[in-house]
């Protein structure tokens, strides 16, 4: 006898999910100056959530103008203490607000609502908490020195963890004194446009926080303005590449959370069980859409057969599908797009001489999925092993010594993640001394906290997010 | 009849040796004292000190903090020892503008003894310890960037110079610092110095040249980690500084701002803990606190 689990839907009636949006700037939802707007789709089902305004250059140049009036009149003259209050309130409306965010989040952007739930928007809400307590002590971060706001700073985020990814932005750079200019990814626009719903009830002072819309393009216009004294991006490290060139040319400060190929390693006196779960969290967490995936594993030979068997088998029993059931697992790929480019990626795989294994799952006719795949059979030369995939798909590689794994692990040019499994202390704290990698989970993986400092070594950007440092990249020190 | 004196050559020095330039080129530099002839780095004397550099970063940032501390220390101590040569150098250049060589030299000798200070210390306040939600014990710390590529300041032809080399150093950087072609034989001179002071090869590595040809080298190389380069907007065009950039963008070098200085402030203000850390990786680690 085989029991299956009911359909346990969330309840999507108590978000007011409004036909169209428009641009946040100087406090009031605006058009766009040309009337563009673009539609943002549930990528569960492929139908249109709503039309949202698409910000034009001078749209950009309106937002820009209004958050540096907002510095000059308003922020940059209120007291930490003062600031401070503000961004609490933030924390607390998130918080009362924090069913239908989820809600929301999980239908413009396909991540299982269990996620949303219980991982976004709680640390988006904990994100503004954290830091709206250094708005008044941000004297004693800087060790004395005084602490110097920087005026208007540009943000761009990206799709994978759009309310948190803002509150990771807004948050540091309120406390710090500065005014925001943020744009959301284009296909994800919809929690921080509700961010902003949020701003006007709190009373937050207008224009200290814009959001305007809309692709790369508008991203650029913002990142290129001569008013932005600061620029931060997490997304692509192409992209990042490319900001980073114009900001340093153009002396604006700047901060980039990029890409990531996080190795994960699996000593043969690990826990097996515990870390063929911490390797689940690991690159099936929110469909792998996450930078600091631990998208390639690392297993010593004498426990890789334990570790495949066990992996195999577990992919099994997670459960893939509509992303606002209770109990999925895994939910919708964000966008065609990305289904297409991580469908190349598997059949890359393939092609190279990899041997895939995928769920035997069933997957809805509708909407973006792919079912949780890894490969075995890897080579440290494969594409699937070298490129960031950003979706359900693991490269499983061996080792068999400890100086081995270190050396392929740091084998590239991204240094974001890495996990190590292991029962022993002294090596965990010896191998993550040698990893080249701005966050090390030993013996975990995928764990976030406003208090612990988030980044990346070599080309996965550079700057801090989160904690004390989180504050630097947004004062002048 | 008046004794002879024995003339010095000015060579690179690059992986603990003075070397002269592969390319055989040199560079006359006029002095109150006469002429004398600084090597003229190339291309290939950058590449090979950056080849040099990278085994060395794993030497030196192996080191403990405390030794660390204590070969700083003991280069400010051969400064000292050696002060009478170092006046002689700054003594003899023609445009050290508003301050005296003597308050010079001594800033640099104590703000070196500054840095010697902070090795062991600096982590402890740039460091932290997270308190996070949840069973785990979670730190931050900071770790060197790797290798620094340092365009020695222009307005202060030693304090400047070992400001920017301790900040690369004292957090367990190695440098391939491209020295100032005027204080040329200023910089070769520190270099004996760091040569005689337990500083291992490669860590420290000075070449003299010319700017405007090694400059685009040293952005563009990728196994370069950061860039330090005060002058940038003073001595370059926005069309120069762009081609720079587009050139970095490959690797994503760390070029972190730091303050512009005049020649009396690199003397009188040492770099502090906040810019150690533009210096430096924070690395986090979560580790599970829980009884099994």
């Amino acid at each position: 006898m085989r029991f299956e689990y009911e359909a346990a839907p969330e309840d999507t009636t108590h978000v007011n999910l409004q036909d169209s949006y428009g641009l946040f700037i100087n406090g009031e939802f605006t058009s766009a100056q040309d009337g563009k707007t673009f539609q943002t789709l549930n990528p569960a089902t492929e139908e249109v959530l709503a039309d949202v305004a698409y910000a034009a250059e001078s749209d950009v140049d309106r937002a820009v103008k209004a958050a540096q009036s907002a510095y000059d009149t308003v922020w940059s003259k209120l007291t930490g203490k003062e600031r401070g209050k503000y961004i609490y309130r933030i924390a607390r409306r998130l918080q009362e607000k924090a069913r239908e965010l989820a809600v929301l989040e999980s239908l413009d952007g396909g991540k299982p609502i269990k996620e949303a739930r219980d991982v976004d928007i709680p640390l988006a809400a904990n994100h503004f908490f954290y830091y709206a307590g250094w708005a008044d002590k941000l004297s004693y971060a800087t060790f004395g020195g005084p602490p110097k706001s920087l005026g208007v700073v540009g943000q761009v985020i990206p799709w994978n963890f759009p309310l948190l990814m803002a509150a990771w932005k807004i948050a540091p750079a309120l406390a710090a004194g500065n005014t925001v200019v943020l744009k959301p990814a284009e296909t994800t626009p919809l929690t921080a446009l509700h961010l902003c719903k949020l701003f006007q009830e709190i009373d937050l002072p207008k224009g200290v926080v814009n959001i305007i819309c809309g692709d790369g393009a508008t991203g650029a216009n913002l990142i290129k303005h001569p008013g932005i004294k600061k620029v931060a991006f997490t997304g692509s490290t192409k992209v990042g590449k490319q900001i980073a060139q114009i900001a340093h040319a153009h002396q604006k400060a700047v901060t980039l959370e990029l890409g990531g190929k996080g190795a994960h390693i699996i000593f043969e006196d690990a826990a097996i069980n515990q870390a063929v779960e911490g390797v689940v969290r690991g690159i099936y967490f929110n469909q792998g859409h996450v930078c600091c995936a631990g998208s390639r594993l690392f297993v010593q030979e004498r426990v890789m057969d334990a570790v495949i068997e066990r992996l195999s088998r577990r992919i099994e029993t997670l459960r893939v599908g509509n992303p606002l059931d209770k109990n999925t697992d895994i939910g919708a790929i964000n966008s065609k797009m990305q289904l297409d480019k991580i469908n190349d990626y598997i059949s890359i795989g393939i092609d190279e001489g990899a041997k895939v294994r995928r769920s035997s799952c069933k997957l809805p006719t509708r909407g973006y999925f792919c079912a949780p795949t890894f490969f075995t059979d890897v080579s440290p030369a494969h594409r699937i092993a070298r490129e960031e995939i950003f979706g359900p798909v693991l490269s499983v590689l061996s080792f068999r010594t400890t100086e081995e794994v270190i050396q392929k692990a740091n084998n590239s040019p991204y240094g974001l993640s890495a996990g190590i499994w292991s029962e022993k202390g002294s090596k965990v704290l010896a191998v993550s001394q040698r990893l080249e990698a701005g966050i090390i989970w030993d013996n975990t993986f995928n764990q976030f906290d406003p208090a612990a400092p988030f980044g990346g070594y070599k080309e996965s950007g550079f700057g801090r997010e989160g904690g004390m440092q989180g504050l630097y990249p947004y004062l002048s020190v | 009849m008046e004794r002879l004196a024995v003339q010095k050559t000015y060579k690179l020095f690059i992986n603990g040796q003075f070397t002269r330039s592969e390319s055989g080129r040199y560079i006359p530099l006029d002095t109150n004292q006469g002429t004398v002839n600084l090597c003229r780095a190339s291309r290939k004397d950058f590449r090979n000190a950056v080849q040099i550099a990278r085994p060395a970063l794993a030497t030196w940032s192996g080191y403990s903090a405390l030794l660390r501390g204590q070969i700083l220390y003991r280069i400010s101590e051969m400064m000292e020892a050696r002060r009478n040569d170092l006046m002689d150098r700054l003594t003899e250049l023609p445009d050290l503008k508003e301050s005296d060589p003597t308050k010079e030299l001594n800033a640099a000798i104590d703000h070196v003894l500054w840095y010697a200070g902070w090795t062991d210390k600096y982590a402890a306040l740039c460091g932290t310890v997270n308190p996070v939600t949840g069973p785990y014990f979670t730190f931050s710390y900071p770790e060197p960037m790797g290798i620094v590529g340092i365009v020695a300041p222009q307005n202060s032809p030693l304090c400047g110079l070992v400001n920017v080399l301790m900040l690369a150093m004292l957090s367990g950087n190695v440098s391939v610092v491209l020295a100032d072609q005027r204080f040329g034989a200023v910089a070769i001179t520190l270099s004996e110095i760091i040569a005689t002071s337990d500083v291992p090869p490669g860590v420290v590595n000075m070449l003299t040249g010319d700017r405007s040809e090694l400059l685009p080298h040293f952005y563009s190389h990728m196994d370069v980690n950061a860039i330090i380069h005060p002058d940038r907007y003073e001595e370059l065009s926005q069309e120069e500084i762009m081609n720079l950039f587009k050139a970095e963008g490959h690797n994503l070098k760390r070029c972190p701002q730091l303050a512009q200085k005049s020649e009396l402030e690199w003397q009188s203000e040492p770099y502090g803990p906040i810019d150690f850390s533009k210096l430096t990786e924070t690395k986090t680690v979560w580790h599970p606190a829980a009884m099994p």
